[in-house]
């Protein structure tokens, strides 16, 4: 359980786990932010989020099975949890805080 | 099936995050047309990141690698270094270092000196990885890193003593580590020691296996291996 904000990228990660769905692995969740957010990540920095997400119980991590075009190595699927979930809107909420009451970014939709 | 950059691959399996899913991941990619340069900048980057956090997360231990790099390649060049690099100049050229002192000749033992420097920092290297496992890989990095660091530093203060006093001081014991950042080689020794100590040393690290099995797909979620 963790009452931890999510960094802008860890939030990055993990809503393009959400996005992705059932087939959310390494190449997936990348190119979902590289498509969505027009963001260029390296697979390094999209793992080692996603390895520090785990620790905190915000994603679960399990493996798929085995493919040819993979070398014979297993994807490893995630998928966010309830603690996750929580932290995401937690995040959210203190964006949108901090947001409102800027003169600067009046008028620019949340 | 296209062939994989074999050294690139070497990086990401010793230096990168110990996952072979991850391996997998860039297979993939690279099976999908990504180029030879895109898979070398992943593979680096994933070695790179993942030795900032392993040292940030075990700060005590990088030190002690590093101690224990430094102090080997020392201990063995005060043990070994200066008798073997005599030696082997004498075997090879019949060289010997009173004849030098009178006729100038020093270069056979430049040579063999170097030699036996760079072997020091390559048996140091493998000293580090089979000590620090797991994470041999990071803690190779940050001696690599720490001797870049200090090379340069010998480098910096070479130059400017040089400048001062017109002389190459020199420190004796510390000649072992020192000879590579002299003036007519530093710029080569710059790089090539660290270099050494990355090339023998991923010769001496583990290859990553998967640590823990987490459960196949269609099991129960489990956390990640790692955690």
């Amino acid at each position: 359980m963790s009452d931890r904000f999510l960094t802008d990228f860890e939030l990055m990660v993990i809503l393009a786990v959400l996005r992705v769905r059932d087939d959310a692995y390494g190449v997936s969740i990348a190119r979902e932010i590289e498509q969505t957010a027009g963001r260029s990540v390296t697979h390094a920095a999209v793992y080692l989020a996603l390895d520090r997400l785990c620790r905190h119980g915000l994603v679960s991590a399990r493996l798929g099975n085995p493919t040819a075009e993979r070398g014979g190595r297993a994807k490893k699927l995630f998928s966010v949890t309830a603690a996750g979930l929580r932290a995401i809107r937690r995040t959210r909420r203190a964006f949108i805080a901090l947001w409102k009451g800027v003169p600067e970014l009046k008028g620019t939709p949340v | 099936m296209r062939k994989l950059p074999a050294l690139a691959t070497a990086v990401v399996l010793r230096l990168g995050p110990q996952d072979e899913s991850f391996v997998g991941d860039l297979v993939e990619e690279y099976e999908s047309g990504r180029s030879r340069a895109w898979y070398w900048r992943e593979a680096l980057s994933a070695a790179l990141l993942t030795s900032v956090r392993q040292i940030g997360a075990r700060p005590a231990r990088a030190f002690a690698a590093i101690l224990t790099g430094w102090g080997t390649s020392l201990l063995l060049f005060l043990l070994l270094g200066d008798r073997t690099a005599n030696g082997l100049a004498g075997w090879l050229w019949n060289w010997d270092r009173q004849t030098a002192y009178e006729t100038g000749v020093w270069w056979p033992f430049w040579i063999t000196a170097s030699l036996v420097s760079y072997s020091g920092f390559g048996l140091s290297a493998l000293a580090v990885v089979r000590l620090y496992r797991p994470p041999a890989g990071p803690m190779l990095m940050a001696y690599a890193a720490s001797m870049l660091l200090g090379l340069i530093a010998s480098s910096l203060l070479i130059e400017v003593l040089t400048r001062r006093t017109g002389a190459v001081p020199v420190p004796h014991t510390l000649f072992y580590v020192v000879s590579v950042a002299l003036p007519h080689c530093w710029r080569a020794g710059l790089l090539l020691a660290p270099m050494i100590i990355l090339v023998a040393g991923l010769c001496g690290c583990p290859s990553s296996g998967e640590p823990a099995s987490p459960k196949r797909e269609g099991g129960s979620r489990q956390p990640h291996p790692s955690a």
